[in-house]
């Protein structure tokens, strides 16, 4: 009964407390943030940019596969080894677009499933012909799969050379890394003309916050990909799934030996689209002006500031990790662990907080509610 | 006292009931069908392979592809059995029992409306909705009644009443009269709406919201009630619920609603309106038995009920629930919204913004060594989502993995929960104690020790002053 009193209590308090000041406290500003600023900064300035980026790299990797092919050699190697490298790390910036155009294609899971499956690798390449759009084919494409064929053949360079220059099968080895990098060569234009050609004008004039708007799709899809950062590419290479039992074998870029790298590019794309910075690096509107604009709190502090210095300890959780993260989650774990504790806690921010102050259910599918 | 019984036992039309059955049959018969269409029995009773039970109703299992995609066939017939007042008893019985059962299937899947539907389901089982402006009354005239006693068509009334009346009620709190809240977060992101969208970025807006919402809630069955204030109040039904319909995706609740308050028109007018859609159907439809339309409305027999005393018990019993259940919240320490004791089956719509994260541990004992747990391994997005703001499910959840990891040959694991949940944009914060063993906890009405209080003193998430 105590707390019924305390209801009516509240209710005559109220009561006159609306009599008292009008129509309550009328010196907030209005709480709104600009959905359009938002979406055509993303659209414009992050997103788009970010596909015709990646083709370019993916176009220097076809180009100096060409070199690589017609003069295998160590330099040759070397050349084409830095290009996959920063195509790779350019991916990062496209990875948590997973919605629309790179949705209907599942771009993620085309260009970077891993760990790579290299009986599969083997077989096909033995059999000198392949459908890489088959399921069993799924993890013997993309990225991951290129490492192995670029960095996993031999122990080093003058090895791999060696492989590719053998008469036995490197005529096959060739043709399957031409069709690995046109592969997802073909992809990306593909994400990239659907965006230019149409998807981007919608994405910027789909204005809600329903599931199906495009802040919801962003958010809900940033919430998926630091989640894979956190599960597959620390959480379980250390263990976290297996009774602490280090899985080195799991980790992203396992043969380059940039685990770490990838994972704290991922983290920084985020923290990108999350300040609205493009690779321009100029900070136009993002998600942490909209927070900002709407008033958000955290448990007395500013949510926006409090998310943008989880992301940056994150960042550099991560970025503290001594590559190759394959040795490290087995001899040198305080610092996986610790990047592993700072993820978590941005995941919690992201997850709870963020999206309650704008309102985006977490669901990625639609449903009613009351 | 006499006045009040001689008042409640006057005999009047039994239209409103039966214009009540119409249209909730058919309103639930369009639930049932949008449901399946948006592919909801698959992804809700299908797909899930775990599914969140009811304390007590641990019993209740889906029935596969087939089997639920059967229960719901039966479910839309029965309802437009209801509808058309077909098979009446029968068709009441089937619809509440399937829509029940459904319920029952998983907790996550809990709405305020679909509670409502099943209670109206059960009260439309006991009452002759069907012996006037139906099928069975042209199948079998002689069944026809034109008058009932007014306690009959009050039982509704008295339920819709609670519906609002608990709402406005569970409303009446600090953070949603005194703060605006949740209606400030969920209005702020809606700013661009047209027409009115302006309003909602204002902080009077999301204020003036929140009280008209309270106010409406706590008063419109008593104005529906009142001759002289029904139009006006019905027509605040109609733009309240078609407001929240056009902000929120709260499904067909609106519509319910909307049709439902409609029984509290007096007989005269569901009878015209009754009589026209008749002769409209006589107009076009020639083979119609006019006897339908011109027995139902002028037979003055009364209706009166078989077992009186046993059906009087069954309401007084039923009305007894739904005015203590509600209340039992009262029951239990600390914020209410917060640890959500007591919070179902009590009519709070729409009350909080709440969103959590849940990472559960499993601690073998053995090797001292912990895993964490991918939940959605086990659960659909929504499952998650819904169980990481509520406590019990987040213990049924723990209960399910500790046999699960049982199974896989851990003997007596250990089940922790690191759980961090937001209230109302109050920032996230503990929610559940991570150095509990949940698999040691049980489920039940007592509180639960294992949820940490709401306001909370810690150098991370220092008390707040401001309140």
């Amino acid at each position: 009964m105590k707390k019924l009193w305390m209801h009516s209590k509240a209710l005559f308090t109220a009561i006159t407390l609306l009599i008292a000041f009008g129509c309550g406290d009328k010196g907030n500003d209005p709480l709104e943030y600009d959905r359009a600023a938002l979406a055509a900064n993303l659209g414009d300035n992050i997103i788009v940019p970010a596909y015709s980026n990646l083709q370019l790299a993916m176009t220097a990797v076809r180009v100096s596969h060409a070199s690589f092919r017609a003069q295998p050699g160590v330099t040759a190697l070397t050349i084409l080894r830095n290009d996959f490298t920063a195509a790779w790390c350019a991916w990062k910036q496209c990875s948590p677009f997973e919605f629309g155009p790179a949705a209907s294609v599942s771009l993620r899971s085309a260009v970077n499933t891993f760990p790579t499956d290299t009986i599969q690798i083997k077989l096909n390449v033995n059999a000198g012909t392949w459908d890489l759009n088959l399921a069993a084919n799924i993890d013997a494409r993309g990225f991951p799969a290129m490492d192995f064929m670029l960095f996993g053949l031999g122990n080093d360079e003058t090895a791999v050379v060696a492989r590719y220059t053998q008469p036995a099968d490197s005529a096959h080895l060739q043709a399957y890394l031409g069709a690995l990098v046109a592969d997802v060569q073909a992809l990306v234009v593909g994400v990239q003309n659907q965006w230019t050609g149409g998807y981007l004008a919608t994405f910027k004039a789909s204005l809600g916050t329903d599931v199906g708007s495009s802040t919801s799709l962003l958010v809900n899809e940033l919430n998926r990909d630091l989640e894979i950062i956190k599960t597959a590419s620390i959480g379980i290479p250390l263990g976290k799934q297996t009774f602490d039992q280090p899985l080195p074998e799991k980790v992203e870029g396992l043969y380059a030996g940039i685990s770490a790298r990838l994972a704290s590019q991922e983290v920084i794309a985020l923290y990108e689209i999350y300040l609205g910075e493009g690779l321009q690096a100029t900070d136009a509107y993002g998600l942490e002006d909209a927070l900002e604009a709407l008033k958000a709190e955290y448990n007395g502090s500013q949510l926006s500031t409090t998310i943008r210095s989880q992301f940056s300890t994150t960042r550099n959780a991560l970025m503290a990790i001594p590559d190759p993260l394959s040795n490290a989650v087995v001899s040198n774990r305080a610092p996986v662990e610790a990047a592993y504790t700072e993820i978590q806690k941005l995941v919690i921010l992201l997850k709870t907080d963020m999206a309650s102050a704008m309102s985006i259910l977490i669901t990625y599918t639609d449903a009613d509610g009351d | 006292m006499l006045r009040l019984r001689t008042y409640l036992t006057q005999p009047m039309s039994i239209a409103p009931l039966t214009s009540f059955r119409v249209l909730f049959g058919t309103v639930m018969c369009v639930s049932v069908l949008r449901f399946w269409l948006n592919g909801w029995v698959h992804d809700l009773y299908i797909e899930p392979t775990f599914f969140f039970k009811y304390y007590g109703f641990e019993w209740v299992q889906p029935l596969g592809a087939a089997g639920m995609y059967a229960v719901f066939a039966v479910m839309a017939a029965s309802a437009l059995g209801v509808a058309l007042g077909l098979f009446y008893r029968w068709s009441a019985v089937t619809f509440f029992l399937t829509w029940t059962y459904v319920e029952l299937l998983d907790v996550t899947n809990y709405l305020n409306h679909y509670y409502f539907v099943s209670i109206a389901a059960f009260l439309l089982i006991w009452v002759p909705a069907h012996r006037s402006f139906s099928v069975d009354v042209w199948r079998k005239p002689d069944i026809v009644v034109g008058l009932v006693p007014r306690w009959l068509v009050g039982i509704f009334r008295l339920q819709l009443g609670i519906v609002y009346v608990f709402a406005g009620m569970a409303k009446v709190n600090e953070d949603w009269l005194l703060r605006a809240m949740p209606l400030k977060i969920w209005l702020a992101s809606r700013s661009h709406y047209p027409l009115i969208g302006w309003i909602f970025k204002t902080s009077w807006g999301a204020m003036a919201f929140s009280w008209m919402g309270c106010l409406y809630d706590l008063c419109v069955p008593f104005l529906l009630l009142m001759r002289r204030t029904r139009p006006i109040a019905y027509l605040a039904v109609v733009g309240f619920h078609l407001i929240t319909w056009w902000l929120f995706p709260i499904g067909m609740f609106p519509f319910i609603m909307i049709l439902g308050t409609l029984i509290y028109f007096p007989g005269e007018w569901h009878e015209k309106w009754q009589g026209r859609l008749l002769g409209l159907m006589n107009g076009s439809l020639r083979k119609v038995n006019p006897s339908i339309a011109t027995a139902a409305i002028l037979s003055k027999t009364v209706w009166k009920p078989k077992f009186k005393n046993a059906f009087l018990g069954l309401m007084f019993l039923h009305f007894a629930l739904q005015l203590i259940f509600p209340l039992r919240y009262l029951l239990y320490p600390d914020h209410l919204f917060w640890h959500e004791q007591g919070y179902r089956f009590g009519w709070r719509v729409m009350l909080m913004e709440k969103a959590g994260y849940a990472t559960f541990h499993v601690r073998d004992p053995q090797t001292r060594r912990s895993t964490e747990v991918q939940n959605l391994d086990y659960l659909r997005p929504n499952q998650e989502r819904m169980m990481s703001t509520q406590p019990d499910l987040i213990l049924q959840f723990a209960h399910f993995l500790d046999a699960e990891y049982q199974r896989k040959g851990i003997s007596n694991p250990e089940i922790y929960a690191e759980v961090y949940a937001t209230l109302n944009g109050s920032g996230s914060r503990p929610f559940i104690d991570p150095t509990v063993d949940l698999s040691l906890e049980t489920e039940g009405f007592h509180a639960k020790s294992f949820i940490l209080p709401f306001e909370q003193d810690t150098p991370n998430h220092p008390k707040e002053t401001t309140r």
